[in-house]
């Protein structure tokens, strides 16, 4: 590398923390909305047109030389590096120490450090994708798919955040809601309602572990956690134990169990046999909840098994959409990995929970509005295509000195 | 349940492979036992993928959700891909530490049964999942085998003197097709965030780990290009971004933070 360059991809990364860090004392940290749209398209449009008329206005400065050569494409992503592995070390959270949070580095992503690195990288890939056009060869095709990929991912990424608007939605059975709350917990309305007409949930079988006295698992046996199913046999102390029967939904009154249909309440049950040498007896275990503590049996002195509640196969929620001139659509059904398209936002399962006061199933729904989410995928496709052909593209080979 | 028959897998294993590496040793003064350590790891890849089988059907998911269940398929693609270079380079450097290298995944796995046994949680069942954490699973592989390459150049540049060009090659061939599959690997990581969360990036500790593996190796991809002479910092750089590839694989939950966000499960 000669000397002017080497200087250069020092100096601009200095200048940048600098310029970032004076612009992050006096500003503080960038918000989202201060990109709302039309400003995010403005700043896109600028940037992809002026990029180029730089370029070819300038292309012959050494400015302009430099910053669409390799050494510029290490200095840049070497400052992205540097503060991504801040990110990675220090956690992005409220920190102990105020200098953290005086600086901005428990929320890099938010600071002008940052987002001027980006733009480093942009400003970088620009000239390079630029400097690029003068042949056209499919080594040059691959090369302008893998970096306008990442330039649209960037900028789209980056710009996309500020109109992106991301709603928790909880809707209890047979209600209707017409409001969310975005994540700072603001009220919104995104113009139509949920109703939640039934919400479904499957299990997988419980889990059997044997237990210390301390209420750890004992040992690192094969037979600790294990999932059970009818007619299983575990060892368990000095027991054999077999699984009779497995009562999913079952309802716990003195010494009987029986099965119930509603979940709601419900404890999950499990009828054992246990032998050992001398004698063989039946007993339930059950997991348990506010109304009935967990049944375990005594295997020893030391030792107890006990029921792990059993963890969610599946959940999901039959809703209708409606909108203020009334119904708008036949009822969906979303389930985690099978969001719902409505218009122009996006319906997502996102978790559910028991509402403590009622012990209703409480639903909730993530809505998101993400409008430039076609942009970033192209980014992403041209990407991963690019990725492709460069699995076989041949490299260039070191010459021995 | 096929994990209790793990030993027999890891003894036919070991055997295998190390009765290859011996032979490769001596494989001068026998054409035998030059036959017989290329063609050995076979067995001990076609044992892993016949466990690896059986798991899957028992299981009834594909196995590659617990720290248990990828180790199986790092050990297999580290061995399996390291043994086809080996084929082709003769490198038996690659050989023996590919072999090491699995072995010790294997090993792992023998001594903490406890991670073997864990339901998929409904956000892990789509059909985005496999294709993620396989093609991670080989970039890694791939990689690993670019950074074994790395450290031989590094010790024989330094034990010659003279940049080991046939190992920066080897390396940097490795490289490549080992980042286009980080960056398939990544994409379709965000591309099924999106459909499961709603979000296809969100800063979480995998994921700025993740980032980090990718700038790195960015890193090596441009030097080598833009600077091909020099070979010391690009062979010490590769060995640099194969640790931060393991700190982003195994190493995140023992840092500050590193037990949230949506990679946390299946421990």
């Amino acid at each position: 590398m000669n000397k002017g360059k080497f200087k250069f991809s020092v100096i601009i990364p200095i200048f940048i923390l600098i310029t970032g860090l004076c612009l992050h004392f006096t500003q503080g940290l960038i918000r989202p909305e201060w990109f709302s749209f039309p400003v995010n398209l403005i700043i896109g449009l600028e940037l992809f047109c002026g990029i180029p008329l730089v370029y070819f206005f300038f292309k012959n400065k050494k400015a302009v030389q430099f910053l669409s050569s390799g050494a510029a494409a290490i200095s840049a992503i070497s400052l992205f590096a540097f503060l991504t592995t801040i990110m990675a070390v220090l956690p992005q959270e409220k920190p102990s120490y105020s200098f953290i949070e005086f600086s901005g580095l428990n929320n890099i992503v938010f600071t002008w450090y940052f987002t001027l690195s980006a733009l480093y990288i942009l400003i970088c890939l620009g000239f390079v994708i630029l400097r690029r056009f003068n042949a056209f060869s499919l080594r040059n095709i691959v090369f302008f798919i893998n970096h306008f990929g990442l330039w649209l991912v960037i900028v789209t990424g980056f710009l996309g955040q500020a109109d992106k608007i991301k709603l928790n939605i909880p809707v209890a059975e047979g209600s209707l809601v017409w409001y969310g709350f975005d994540p700072d917990n603001k009220y919104f309305e995104p113009g139509f309602a949920i109703k939640l007409t039934d919400f479904k949930i499957e299990y997988y079988n419980p889990k059997i572990g044997v237990f210390n006295s301390d209420g750890e698992l004992t040992g690192k046996t094969r037979e600790a956690l294990s999932e059970i199913k009818q007619k299983d046999k575990i060892k368990a102390g000095n027991y054999d134990v077999e699984i009779l029967e497995i009562l999913q939904y079952a309802s716990v009154s003195g010494d009987s169990v029986y099965a119930v249909t509603e979940n709601r309440g419900a404890v999950t049950a499990v009828r054992l046999k246990l032998s050992d040498d001398k004698n063989s007896f039946e007993k339930w275990i059950y997991t348990g909840n506010k109304m009935v503590k967990p049944g375990i049996i005594a295997t020893g002195t030391e030792n107890f098994i006990a029921l792990i509640p059993p963890e969610p196969k599946y959940f999901g929620s039959d809703i209708e959409f409606y909108t203020r001139s009334g119904i708008s659509a036949e009822p969906h059904n979303i389930s985690v990995n099978k969001p719902l398209k409505y218009y122009s936002w996006t319906i997502y399962q996102s978790s559910y929970y028991s509402d403590p006061e009622s012990g209703n199933i409480i639903s909730v729904f993530s809505a998101v509005y993400d409008p430039w989410l076609p942009f970033t995928y192209a980014g992403m496709f041209m990407l991963i295509s690019g990725a492709v052909f460069m699995m076989f593209t041949k490299i260039r080979t070191v010459k021995k000195d | 349940m096929i994990w209790s028959r793990l030993d027999i897998i890891f003894v036919v294993f070991i055997v295998s492979w190390l009765s290859g590496s011996i032979s490769l040793i001596f494989d001068k003064k026998s054409a035998f036992l030059k036959k017989y350590s290329s063609i050995i790891p076979a067995l001990a890849n076609v044992s892993l993928i016949l466990f690896i089988s059986v798991l899957w059907t028992q299981l009834e998911r594909p196995p590659i959700k617990t720290m248990a269940e990828t180790r199986l398929w790092y050990a297999m693609f580290v061995s399996l891909i390291t043994w086809i270079i080996y084929l082709r380079t003769k490198v038996k450097t690659l050989y023996f530490l590919g072999f090491i290298m699995s072995s010790v995944f294997i090993t792992v796995d023998l001594i903490h049964p406890e991670y073997q046994s864990k339901n998929l949680m409904p956000a892990l069942q789509s059909p985005w999942f496999i294709p993620h954490v396989v093609i991670y699973m080989i970039a890694y592989a791939v990689l690993a085998a670019a950074c074994l390459t790395a450290v031989t150049g590094l010790v024989n540049t330094k034990r010659t003197g003279i940049a080991d060009s046939k190992n920066i090659d080897l390396s940097m061939k490795l490289v490549y097709p080992g980042f286009g599959l980080l960056s398939t690997g990544m994409v379709l990581g965000a591309v099924w965030a999106k459909i499961a969360w709603g979000n296809y990036w969100t800063w979480d500790p995998k994921e700025t780990w993740a980032l980090l593996t990718w700038l790195f190796y960015l890193i090596c991809i441009h030097l080598h290009f833009s600077f091909p002479k020099k070979h010391k910092l690009l062979l010490i750089l590769l060995a640099f971004s194969f640790i931060v590839l393991i700190i982003t694989w195994l190493g995140i939950r023992y840092l500050p933070g590193g037990m949230s966000g949506m990679h946390v499960y299946g421990q």
